[in-house]
């Protein structure tokens, strides 16, 4: 299992959120400081 | 988290929140809790390996993880829960937000 290096670039990705909206990694660079939470599962 | 969703936008922040499962698995939590984060729904795990989440099967898999990225694009935090409930405290992460945006703010 991979995992990220402090102080490297983070690896870019794409996702659509849950309203089918496609969110890149890097729509906010230069932007906005980005806190991603990798959750357990909800249930 | 929810509770400190304004610190998080004080320090020019936005949160994601990924997990393992569907669109309308999110849908439902995020009405049902009317989260101010963007739910990230990843059900074939390609953004859970690629960031390296944890799976333990003798502690009910899935393991809590955060990690922070500054406005270069560069991880600045990481943290890989242990168990369940190692998650750090918003404080914990706001306090290294707020590290690295003086950061960027002071003239070198």
């Amino acid at each position: 299992m991979s995992s990220v290096a402090l102080n490297q670039p983070a690896p870019d990705f794409s996702l659509e959120d849950f309203n089918g909206q496609t969110v890149h990694l890097s729509d906010f660079k230069n932007q906005k400081n980005v806190l991603m939470v990798f959750n357990r599962g909800f249930f | 988290m929810r509770q400190d969703s304004d610190k998080f936008l004080a320090e020019d922040t936005v949160v994601l929140v990924l997990g393992p499962e569907d669109a309308e698995a999110f849908t439902k939590y995020w009405q049902k809790h009317d989260l101010p984060f963007i739910g990230l729904p990843d059900p074939k795990h390609t953004v859970l390996k690629l960031y390296g989440q944890q799976i333990k099967i003798f502690k009910f898999g899935r393991m809590p993880a955060q990690v922070t990225v500054d406005k270069q694009g560069v991880v600045r935090y990481v943290h890989y829960g242990h168990n369940a409930a190692d998650i750090p405290t918003n404080e914990e992460i706001l306090s290294v937000l707020r590290q690295f945006n003086q950061q960027e703010n002071s003239p070198d």
